[in-house]
């Protein structure tokens, strides 16, 4: 039954993602460059409610239902307090870049992030942007579909390579033929689900055991469970700042993906919904997240991997139907951020990559180049999934890790920083990449108790104001159009 | 690398009073500092009062998961109205 809803909940996916209302197709005789804007951008026409259902479904992966309850069994309440700057993911998220970038987006018609990057630093950003996020993107959709695939092969007794087919096979349909459109309304339907199943098993799970109950038994099974830092030894100080509060905030301001959902919305667009939703969303679903956690650590104590701790709980004390939904959540958590992860990497190859080629063709061709590229994307990673490697996580945060430390010190000088220059904002991105990838690669990922992502933001912001300061300053007619507030400027004159 | 020309949406120019450069950076600005502060509340309560054998305990919990994470998640919905009604403006 619960692989039933799953199946059911995978189809209703593949109709809303396909299926479009007259009003939101785009009228004949368009230009390949409208043709571009609505498939990346959904024709500016996502209202404010659905955006910030839209960035907390982003943000939130299967990878964070999975791992935060999955931490929390394995390490104990460290897990909590941890993840619990994840809560600001939504205001992060919406508040902080989102009017900023839906005016900037809008004032300039760009169709992605790159592009926008690139009227305010110069094309080589763009195209810097672009093929990193291409790559790196690339690698992140293929730990998605591989979650996806988990979730799936826990309830339906297929092989995990047919799992990752039949996943990727729904989600490639949908996105590339519906674009962005199908993206913010598979996001509706996927919050709801991701919201019931987290909210069910929580309640279920209190009311089996009480939360005071819960933390009891935990300590008596092993005190480090309810003691900083953790089993062994997972979150000193250090690791604490670096690893939980400035991670949490690359993720939640240098996500382009999930950044880039705000170029789909139009001018003037009340934002109080957005935050109001996506907050709440995300501040609703982690408590959730650390209560299966704790109660997967009192009523499960032997399972074989702590990342069975969510769909184990879930198909152990839950009835089948409610245990599909459940998992239905966590799918939906994975298939949301994917697609948002695909939508931005292609767009990505055909706006930024291959701008000056994509553009020149007519609209009947750029259209197919956009599904194609999509698929391709779509694809390419469904294949580099089939044989995961076993660090799938670590992937998943070195990309996290990686981008955020590239596009929050890009994106802040974008959105609020006249004075940052392209020198600048280039030389501090790269840097904290390099120090990041770096970390990764030669598995130094802890430099004197500090986490790397926090290096590299650190080093990566100061190398940003010091570059940018020490060259020259952006033409002022771009400073005039970026940060100009109330007055209309003539370009021509 | 040559810049290429852009075109600006001349109306969209007009900002807003909500909308503004310099509304939204100060909203950006309060956000960043509200989140930092309450970041380092988690951290600072976990380091006084999550480390060693006899750790305290407050409403049947740890008083560091308590004081560290529960009542941070009800300060940051209180701080989250008071934002949206007073500070952010669209």
């Amino acid at each position: 039954m619960a692989f039933a809803v799953i199946i059911i909940f995978l189809a209703m996916n593949l109709g809303v993602g396909l299926w479009q209302p007259k009003s939101a197709r785009l009228k004949k005789n368009t230009t390949a460059s409208e043709e571009i804007s609505d498939y990346f951008t959904a024709g500016r026409s996502v209202t404010s409610w659905v955006m910030g259902l839209t960035v907390a479904c982003t943000i939130i992966s299967g990878g964070s239902l999975i791992a935060t309850p999955s931490l929390i069994y394995a390490k104990g309440l460290v897990g909590a307090a941890w993840q619990n700057n994840g809560l600001w993911y939504g205001v992060l998220g919406t508040a902080v870049l989102g009017k900023r970038l839906t005016t900037l987006g809008n004032r300039f018609k760009v169709s992605s992030i790159s592009e926008l990057l690139g009227i305010r630093y110069g094309q080589l950003t763009r195209m810097i942007t672009g093929v990193l996020l291409f790559f790196i993107l690339f690698a992140n959709v293929a730990t998605q579909y591989s979650g996806s695939a988990r979730v799936l092969e826990t309830v339906s007794g297929w092989s995990y390579q047919s799992c990752v087919i039949v996943i990727g096979a729904v989600m490639t349909l949908y996105i590339a033929f519906g674009g962005a459109k199908a993206q913010s309304w598979t996001n509706v339907l996927q919050a709801i689900f991701m919201t019931l199943g987290l909210v069910i098993i929580a309640v279920v799970a209190l009311n089996k055991i009480g939360l005071v109950d819960m933390i009891s038994a935990m300590d008596a099974a092993n005190p480090e469970l309810v003691r900083m830092p953790g089993v062994d030894n997972y979150l000193d100080i250090p690791r604490f700042i670096s690893y939980g509060l400035i991670l949490m905030a690359v993720v939640g301001i240098g996500s382009p993906s999930a950044q880039a959902r705000f170029l789909a919305t139009k001018p003037g667009t009340n934002f109080k919904p957005a935050i109001i939703l996506g907050s709440f969303a995300i501040i609703l679903w982690y408590p959730c997240m650390y209560i299966s956690g704790m109660a997967a650590s009192v009523m499960l104590p032997d399972l074989s991997s702590p990342d069975l701790a969510f769909p184990q709980l879930a198909v152990t004390t839950l009835s089948p139907i409610l245990a599909g939904i459940s998992l239905a959540g966590v799918l939906g958590a994975t298939m949301s951020t994917a697609t948002a992860l695909i939508l931005t990497a292609s767009a990505a190859v055909t706006n930024d990559i291959a701008a000056k080629w994509s553009h020149k063709l007519s609209p009947k061709r750029v259209k197919a180049l956009l599904i194609i590229s999509t698929f391709i994307v779509s694809l390419g990673s469904v294949l580099a999934s089939l044989n995961p490697p076993d660090l799938l996580i670590e992937i998943s945060a070195f990309a996290t890790g990686s981008l955020g430390c590239i596009f929050t010190p890009m994106f802040l000088g974008m959105c609020y920083f006249p004075s940052s220059t392209k020198t600048g904002v280039l030389t501090g991105s790269l840097t904290g990449a390099i120090i990041v990838i770096a970390g990764y690669a030669f598995d130094y990922q802890n430099p004197m108790g500090f986490h790397v992502i926090g290096w590299g933001l650190i080093i990566g912001s100061l190398l940003t104001i010091i570059v940018s300061k020490l060259t020259k300053h952006s033409d002022d007619e771009v400073i005039e159009a970026f940060y100009t507030d109330g007055e209309v400027i003539d370009l021509k004159k | 690398m040559k810049q290429e020309k852009y075109s600006v949406d001349q109306l969209d120019m007009r900002a807003t009073r909500g909308c503004s450069y310099k509304q939204s950076k100060k909203e950006a600005i309060i956000t960043m500092i509200a989140y930092v502060i309450w970041g380092a509340w988690g951290i600072i309560i976990a380091g006084l009062f999550g480390y060693g054998e006899d750790i305290s305990y407050m409403w049947g919990m740890p008083t560091w998961i308590t004081l560290g994470v529960i009542i941070p998640i009800f300060a940051l919905v209180i701080w989250l109205v008071v934002y949206l009604c007073t500070i952010y403006k669209d």
